[in-house]
């Protein structure tokens, strides 16, 4: 008995064992070029397989109204109050469907045109004084979902927001500090409003500006409303307005759709506004979608399984889902392509004074070390291996969009490990007969590069710095942070040595006030400083100081240019690559009034369903 | 030595009627006492939280510094929102962020003991109770089902295992117990959601799409079909543990003498199963029932997250992410207390079943 027990359990663990071994295959590893050259073979394999469609200023074909638009949200709104949307992006998103902006830009044709109002510039140079005036829409309404009652849109309604709720203090508002400029002699002066009449209303600037149109572009609420919220409960009165506990068929909307339905942590529901001003060829006000469900999905890998399902109407691709998604058979959606992103993550070097005792300061204070991080940076090595050669190296500073690109400035300090060593070396970092890279005191170089933890693509772009680094002696170690703590390095401890970030694209050359200006908040490598700490960094306030307020556009674009130079040659920031861009959409919409580009990005705003 | 008695003294004779109480009713002297420690613990459990979320790295006003670092892109029509470093430090003296620890959470005891308002979330102005009870049902309703198939089957299987010990049945359910029982739950449910994914056969979430008040009759059938892999998920990582106990008490109880004493006297193997040692293993599945409950709660995260489902958890997760103090506090003292009453209805029902339990001098 016991001998046959022996005898099972034998048997069992060889069969184990032989199941083990066996699903341990020794197969050759691919070298780096053979995984570019597959990795190129198949990035046109995949695109292929998508469709390339960006906008380039055609009409919008008229469509029929019907259907229900399928989509998901990660969190839920925090409520549906304007003033409190502007602290949180998810909350925006959904609350700016039932507001409106005064006007929008046209990125083809690079210029502003009129949404809700119309607007005129007068500019008296003499005086330096810059007036615009907007006229609303006449046929602009505050409309109630299931009901009759309409309030007109006029400009109280502009004029309460810019002062009452904006330029109020009390609320502490991310809008507020947009109401002044700065004038020749570096005081703040406001830029006031003035109503004219119902429909016209005036923004006086103190002295003239580059982008006016730009610095009071605005949603507002409904004064109606606000306004008593305001005389009865003050700061917290108007704030408490619309929360998420609030029957959301009470908000008035004077955009695309109403809020009928909040069912928290489930779904929200709109219906489409009737009432909104514009309208197609055949007068029949857009979206053409009657209803538009949006479930709170908080995992993305539940969300392509929902797209997979059919039960969600588009998705947007992330690298991993290329693969599944493009070859998939029998798919009843398309996938869109987008060329890179106007943005890209960028590596920093903290030249805060706070760590002047330590070594490091000593080197990321000198601009050759940063240039020869950037010529360390293999982004070709990037765009392959971690975004499967979807994505292009970002060289420039503005991207393409802006209005003052030039694609003659561009980085001069790319991959190149034997500049690298030159640049090292022309500061007195040099290898030792060990390869390890020393400055000039025998400190080995070594230092930290801080990356948000839950991010699998920047933590793949850290494994290629490190390797690169190391290939000419050059120590990283990658710290794998919570991204609160991240931001609270940037923004009080300064604790930080080298990191991985992104921001925003700029757009506009003045965007970003918080981060190039030596003043902001957000000026990673040192910021808050009482006055420039470097020639550079004097230069490029100066340059973004003028820029901001010169109307003349070739004068602005010489400053820009000098701008740009400076910040490429200094590299403060080292950008990373732009990845490209999918989303999916399903089959059954119409895709004659669909776009999707690198700058508008997905452009739904007149799909209907096909006929 | 005369200060010494005449405290002594004075404590005994202010603790007479407490004595007096415990010896005519000892259950509610008991449950009167747990109902004090339940405070207490729930006040120490409240000053922990605020001392640990002042201990985590920034704070809400962080966040807002969070929103504009990722929010700097934008329409290229709109123009930038940003915060000040002034503003951010006035937004944190008016939000009570400034004070120390202590001093927030004393003001936040004020307000909800005193003035019996939980107050609004810091990020929404949305009320907390109105944040906090929309998902409260739910997570109670998943939980006690996942509790109550938990029970019966950890019972009926551990019962019937316990009949067939040293079989190769049992040998193959132990394995499969310390299986399920060790396997990562979060690993679980992503597998049980590619199956529904793969076979089509279940939802790959865990609610109806559509609220209760649009079709109660078909919410009730499609909630039942949303949760059966979630549920699966929570059953069978419990059952395998709970089922091993039950197992072993049941086996531990076969082998005292009082069974070997039954048997002798001819009583049938079923009577001695469940009318004998079956009730003696009530006690230790009454005692870690509270802690079931407990894991339930906490293990509901994940699920909710993968499953969108719309519970206690993943609020209390966003909360505690964006630092919200008045709804990470709410929640911990809802869920807290909670598994204390739990608790407590476990102690209590152990003294109903088992009547060698009594909470008293005797």
């Amino acid at each position: 008995m016991k001998r046959s027990r022996l005898h099972r359990i034998s048997l069992a663990l060889s069969l184990s064992l032989i199941a083990l071994f066996s699903a341990c295959s020794r197969e050759e590893e691919l070298t780096l070029d053979e995984i570019n050259r597959i990795t190129a073979a198949g990035k046109g394999e995949i695109l292929e397989k998508t469709v390339s469609k960006p906008w380039r200023g055609e009409p919008f074909a008229d469509g029929k109204v019907g259907g229900t638009w399928y989509s998901s949200m990660t969190e839920d709104p925090k409520s549906f109050n304007l003033q409190v949307a502007e602290r949180d992006a998810t909350t925006a998103g959904v609350v700016s469907r039932l507001h409106d902006y005064l006007v929008d830009y046209d990125y083809v044709r690079h210029e502003y045109r009129p949404q809700c109002a119309s607007f005129e510039i007068v500019t008296d140079e003499k005086r330096d004084r810059l007036t615009v005036i907007y006229t609303l829409r006449d046929d602009l309404w505050w409309s109630f979902y299931g009901s009759d009652r309409k309030v007109k849109v006029t400009s109280d309604d502009v004029v309460f927001w810019y002062n009452e709720i904006e330029g109020d203090p009390g609320f502490q508002s991310s809008s507020y500090n947009g109401h002044f400029v700065t004038m020749p002699d570096g005081s703040q002066k406001e830029i006031t409003i003035e109503k004219l009449d119902d429909r016209r209303f005036a923004f006086h600037f103190p002295r003239i500006v580059a982008n006016p149109l730009l610095a009071t572009n605005r949603e507002f609420g409904p004064r109606f409303i606000y306004e008593p919220a305001k005389k009865t409960g003050g700061v917290e009165g108007v704030l408490a307005l619309f929360s998420v506990a609030s029957d959301p068929k009470l908000i008035p909307s004077m955009g695309t759709d109403f809020l009928v339905e909040y069912t928290p942590a489930q779904r929200l529901v709109f219906k489409r506004n009737p009432d909104y001003w514009k309208k197609d060829g055949k007068g029949v006000s857009i979206p053409y979608p009657e209803e538009s469900i949006v479930q709170i999905v908080p995992d993305e890998n539940t969300q392509l399984l929902l797209f997979k399902e059919g039960k969600q109407d588009s998705y947007g691709l992330r690298p991993t889902d290329l693969d599944e998604l493009i070859n998939r058979k029998n798919a009843d959606y398309t996938v869109f392509a987008a060329d890179g992103s106007l943005g890209a993550s960028f590596w920093s070097f903290n030249e805060n004074p706070k760590n002047a005792s330590t070594p490091q300061y000593a080197w990321f204070t000198k601009k050759e070390f940063r240039q020869a991080m950037s010529c360390l940076l293999n982004r070709d090595r990037i765009a392959t291996q971690t975004y499967r050669g979807l994505a292009e190296p970002k060289l420039d500073f503005f991207p393409e969009a802006n209005p003052f690109y030039n694609p003659a400035i561009r980085l001069q300090y790319t991959y190149d490990p034997a500049r690298a060593i030159s640049l090292l070396a022309s500061i007195g970092i040099k290898r030792d007969a060990g390869g390890i890279m020393r400055d000039d005191k025998g400190n080995a170089i070594e230092f930290d590069l801080s990356v948000v933890s839950d991010n699998a693509i920047i933590g793949d772009i850290s494994s290629i710095i490190v390797d690169e680094c190391k290939k000419v002696g050059i120590t990283v170690n990658v710290r794998a942070t919570d991204f609160q703590k991240l931001v609270e390095d940037l923004t009080s401890t300064y604790g930080w040595q080298s990191l991985i970030i992104g921001l925003g694209a700029n757009y506009w050359p003045t965007q970003g006030s918080n981060v190039w200006p030596t003043t902001g908040n957000l000026h990673l490598w040192y910021p808050l400083q009482k006055k420039p700490a470097t020639d550079w960094e004097a230069r490029v306030d100066w340059l973004y100081n003028e820029g901001s307020y010169t109307i003349d556009r070739a004068k602005a674009a010489r400053y820009w240019d000098e701008y740009q130079r400076i910040l490429l040659e200094q590299c403060p920031l080292i950008y990373l690559v732009r990845p490209q861009s999918f989303v999916a959409l399903r089959n059954r919409w119409d895709f004659a009034n669909v776009y999707f580009d690198n700058i508008g990005g997905f452009e739904m705003s007149h799909i209907s369903l096909r006929p | 030595m005369r200060k010494v008695t005449d405290l002594r003294n004075f404590f005994a004779g202010a603790l007479r009627p407490f004595f007096y109480l415990r010896k005519k009713m000892p259950l509610a002297t008991y449950i009167a006492g747990r109902v004090v420690t339940m405070a207490v613990m729930l006040f120490a459990l409240g000053l922990a939280v605020f001392a640990l979320m002042d201990l985590a790295p920034g704070d809400i006003v962080d966040r807002l510094m969070t929103q504009q670092l990722m929010s700097t892109e934008g329409k290229a029509a709109q123009g930038e929102k940003l915060l000040g470093t002034e503003q951010l430090q006035a937004t944190r003296a008016a939000l009570g962020l400034d004070k120390p620890f202590y001093v927030q959470y004393f003001r936040w005891l004020d307000r909800v003991i005193v003035h019996h308002d939980l107050g609004t979330s810091l990020i929404s102005h949305a009320p907390v109770l109105f944040l906090i009870g929309s998902r409260l049902a739910n997570s109670v309703l998943l939980n006690l089902i996942s509790l109550v198939l938990i029970t019966v089957f950890s019972f009926a299987l551990g019962v019937w295992f316990s009949s067939k010990a040293g079989t190769a049945t049992d040998l193959a359910a132990t394995f499969f117990a310390l299986v399920l029982h060790a396997f990562p739950g979060i690993l679980l449910l992503i597998l049980l959601q590619l199956f529904a994914s793969v076979t089509g056969l279940f939802p790959v979430t865990a609610y109806p799409p559509f609220p209760f008040a649009e079709n109660p009759a078909r919410f009730t059938f499609s909630y039942m079909h949303h949760i059966v892999l979630p549920l699966l998920a929570a059953f069978l990582g419990g059952v395998g543990g709970t089922m091993r106990m039950i197992r072993a008490t049941m086996l531990d109880q076969l082998g005292q003498p009082y069974v070997t004493s039954l048997r002798s006297r001819g009583i049938s193997e079923r009577r001695v199963y469940f009318n004998h040692a079956f009730r003696n293993t009530l006690n230790p599945y009454i005692t870690g029932s509270a802690n079931l409950l407990a894991s339930l709660f906490s293990g509901s995260l994940v699920l909710e997250i993968i499953f969108a489902y719309p519970g206690i958890g993943r609020l209390m997760y966003e909360a505690v992410l964006q630092e919200d103090i008045n709804l990470v506090l709410a929640n911990i003292m809802f869920v807290s207390f909670l598994v204390l009453l739990g608790m407590v209805l476990a102690d209590i029902t152990l003294a109903l079943v088992d009547p060698r339990i009594r909470y008293g001098k005797e």
